[in-house]
């Protein structure tokens, strides 16, 4: 048969099959041979200069809104994180803003809404809103431990903001879910738990679980997923916390929708080796 | 290296990698070429950003399609699914072997891979990922012959070394005949170039670098393509790496 051997019209470089057992196994390996740089063509650059750029100035782009990456913080607002722990967990969430606002691209795309538990039962402080727009309100303790009741809650304003992008033709990525604890659960918690485990085996969101100092771990245990096991503060490092989540949240923001990606290694939490 | 080339389109082309990469460099691989038969090929692959071998396997894709579609004749009509379909399967055997040879796992050449080969009569294209082909009718109609899968989040990108590959690709063959331009992107351009609602080409994007693509002196022209995709105007509404190219009837 005639060979049809092809001609290149034009690439940034040459692109070679390697030969059987040329190394390949790192990301600069043989593909990255520098192209020889072309003549440089001045004249010609500075001539066109002018009308080139005119000609290029035409393309208008489009106007597109930025995929959302949704964060619903559940807090444990309850007495037993008065003082101290409830002063910690306020400085964390104001690091949080002031860190996402430090990238211009997360800052528009990481939604945030805020649920508290304790003090005055289920209240939502904030929902979904651009870190951009969020103004950071001052939560109090006290009270009793709702928790399965805020997660209800939490499930819902969710399930309405993902309704919201669908309905707005809006990407999203998946959700994050953190919820901090530091106490014994006051109502029935299990089947909210369980919604929220389904929910996240099947990918609609991830949710996380803290506890805070004196927190039932072994009960919290059972609230968060199995593959992804409750994490113990250390002692009240929520600037720590919060500074990863905002790094974690700058990561995904910056990714593509449905890429896996790695998150920042976490060093506020004890873990057991 | 642009060649004048024997074939009735001028290729445009440039790519540029993301401003605030975390790696650095370009994962994006385009590739322009021509047959024998005065058949033109285009392909564009876009590595995954949490691949570890992501620029090698965008460069690798592009280069076995090519490989793949230089001999030999091309079919017409219905008869390019099953070839497009054979060469994406060759493309993926050569991406999970490279993984395999140098112990990794599959996901460390993920990529996505965008190919259309023009012959005098028909355009065939298949498309495995996100990017999007932009077709451009004499009548200046531009049409995208592969429609979006867009949605939620559940809907993953689905690269060549995924399960599930062959099955999410898609094809197309139309005919060529009334076509002027064709333009292949990748993500990184598809917020500023076409609607993310709708999927649709964003025609005042598209219409200036159709016609700044036909003039004379394609080198420098893709040397100021280059240039464009740096722009900070660019550059702040996407974060992603930009290849673009762009072909016109000459």
């Amino acid at each position: 048969m005639e060979p049809l051997v092809d001609r290149v019209i034009a690439a940034p470089e040459q692109y070679d099959i390697p030969e059987a057992g040329t190394p390949a196994e790192t990301d600069r390996g043989p593909f990255h041979a520098p192209p020889p740089a072309a003549p440089l063509d001045s004249a010609y650059i500075w001539l066109y200069w002018g009308i080139l750029m005119s000609e290029l100035d035409l393309v208008q782009l489009a106007e597109n809104p930025d995929p959302r990456a949704p964060c619903l913080l559940l807090l444990d607002t309850s007495a037993s994180m008065s003082g101290e722990p409830i002063r910690a967990l306020n400085e964390g969430l104001t690091l949080f803003k002031q860190d996402v606002m430090g990238d211009a691209l997360a800052r528009r795309r990481v939604e945030v809404a805020v649920v508290g538990f304790g003090n005055g039962g289920v209240r939502t402080v904030q929902n979904f809103i651009t870190v951009e727009q969020w103004d950071p309100q001052e939560l109090r303790a006290g009270g009793s431990t709702p928790l399965g009741q805020a997660l209800k809650v939490g499930l819902t304003l969710l399930r309405e903001r993902k309704d919201m992008y669908k309905r707005a033709g809006l990407q999203y990525y998946r959700p994050w879910l953190l919820l901090i604890t530091d106490g014994e659960p006051t109502d029935s918690w299990e089947d909210s738990a369980r919604a929220a485990q389904d929910e996240d085996f099947r990918r609609g969101l991830l949710f996380f679980v803290v506890g805070v100092e004196r927190a039932n771990m072994e009960k919290i245990g059972r609230i968060a997923p199995a593959e992804r096991p409750p994490l113990k503060l250390k002692g009240l490092r929520f600037g720590e916390l919060f500074l990863w989540l905002s790094q974690s949240q700058q990561a995904v923001s910056h990714s593509r929708v449905g890429d896996q990606l790695a998150l920042p290694p976490i060093g506020w939490a004890e873990v057991d080796t | 290296m642009i060649a004048a080339a024997d074939t009735a389109w001028q290729v445009v082309a440039a790519s540029k990698p993301s401003v605030n990469h975390r790696k650095g460099h370009n994962e994006d691989a385009w590739l322009a070429c021509s047959r024998l038969d005065r058949s033109l090929i285009l392909a564009i692959a876009d590595g995954a950003g949490s691949a570890r071998c992501a620029s090698a396997a965008s460069r690798l894709a592009v280069a076995r399609a090519r490989n793949l579609l230089a001999t030999g004749p091309l079919p017409f009509g219905e008869p390019w699914h099953e070839r497009l379909l054979t060469l994406l399967w060759g493309v993926r055997s050569t991406l999970l072997w490279e993984a395999e040879r140098g112990n990794g796992q599959a996901h460390d050449y993920a990529t996505t891979l965008l190919l259309t080969v023009v012959t005098t009569g028909e355009l065939a294209t298949l498309q495995l990922g996100d990017g999007a082909i932009v077709v451009r009718h004499r009548d200046g109609l531009l049409e995208r012959p592969l429609q979006p899968v867009r949605g939620r989040h559940a809907s993953e990108t689905v690269f060549v070394t995924s399960d599930g590959a062959m099955e999410a690709a898609r094809t197309a063959v139309l005919p060529a005949r009334e076509l002027v331009g064709v333009a292949l992107l990748t993500d990184g351009l598809e917020p500023v170039a076409t609607s993310v609602a709708t999927g649709a080409p964003h025609d005042p994007f598209f219409s200036p670098l159709f016609a700044f693509a036909g003039g004379d002196a394609p080198v420098r022209r893709s040397r100021e393509l280059g240039a464009f995709l740096d722009t900070p105007d660019l550059n702040e509404r996407t974060q992603d790496d930009k290849t673009l190219i762009l072909a016109v009837r000459s």
